[in-house]
């Protein structure tokens, strides 16, 4: 019951946003939004589907809500963090396109992203072994350092500018070319060790090693 | 934490799928259980052993066992 007035909720706040966002012609964001939902919802979607009713809301799945929720909130909060500094900064890009138009679009790639990640993180996480584990947890750490050392140093970089006068070199290095740098490398071996596990078939503990005895 | 679901379940002839319905929760957790990754409560223990037709203790071991 409480599932189907969360899904219900989450259902009617969804149009609304979209008809809000097709009026101010907001087309990608709104496209977006809908696969986001569709991604977000496919397993309740297509047990709904396959068997007519929803599927449990057993205690694993609500710790896995918390756990989503808090995460979310932390992203979401962060993100829009560094959308306000871009705009109070009016941060002037090499390329033509307007800054709002590249930041909205890693604002949507990030969500995007998270979403997955939420989504197929289930079906992931068993195929993993410990190791690859750690390694993806520590590629995430990297990336998330690296996106808080970026905000960070845009914040001290215009500050230390602001006072001192001068235009300040060593946060303005890290913002620009350390942060991102690192950044690219945790998603990037992050998304490596998350697609290995989404293609890969068996479980660790079902693979076999060279010396096994293989039952006949 | 280790278990022996895979095992009873087999020997019951049971899919992941079929055990999850009997216990009312998703396919899964049921996987996430018999990989010894998820600590169950005891509601979620009491209801897997009973649809398998067994005792927790049967089923359930923690490693310092």
């Amino acid at each position: 019951m409480k599932m189907r007035r969360a899904l219900l909720a989450a259902f009617i706040i969804a149009l609304v946003l979209i008809v809000l966002l097709v009026s101010l012609r907001e087309y990608y964001v709104a496209i977006a939004l809908t696969v986001g939902a569709v991604i977000l919802t496919r397993r309740e979607l297509w047990y709904l589907m396959k068997k007519r009713k929803l599927p449990p809301f057993d205690e694993r799945v609500r710790e896995n809500m918390k756990k989503s929720a808090r995460n979310g909130f932390i992203f979401f909060a962060a993100a829009s963090a560094a959308l306000m500094l871009f705009y109070t900064i009016n941060l002037v890009f090499v390329t033509n396109r307007h800054p709002v138009q590249i930041m909205s679009g890693l604002f949507l790639a990030g969500g995007l992203v998270y979403l997955l990640s939420y989504v197929f993180y289930d079906r992931v996480e068993p195929k993993l072994d410990e190791k690859e584990l750690r390694r993806l947890k520590k590629f995430l750490q990297v990336a998330g350092i690296a996106a808080g050392a970026c905000i960070a140093s845009f914040i001290l970089h215009n500050v230390a500018s602001g006072l001192l006068g001068i235009e300040e070199p060593v946060f303005f290095v890290i913002a620009v070319i350390l942060s991102p740098g690192a950044i690219a490398v945790g998603l990037i071996g992050s998304l490596v060790i998350f697609a290995r596990g989404l293609v890969r078939k068996r479980l660790p503990s079902e693979r076999v090693s060279q010396g096994d005895v293989v039952p006949k | 934490m280790r278990t022996k679901i895979r095992e009873y379940r087999v020997r019951r002839n049971l899919t992941q799928e079929k055990l999850a319905e009997l216990v009312g929760v998703r396919r899964e957790t049921i996987i996430f259980l018999e990989q010894g990754k998820y600590n169950p409560s005891l509601r979620l223990a009491h209801n897997v052993a009973k649809a398998l037709k067994t005792t927790m203790d049967k089923i359930f071991f923690f490693d310092d066992e």
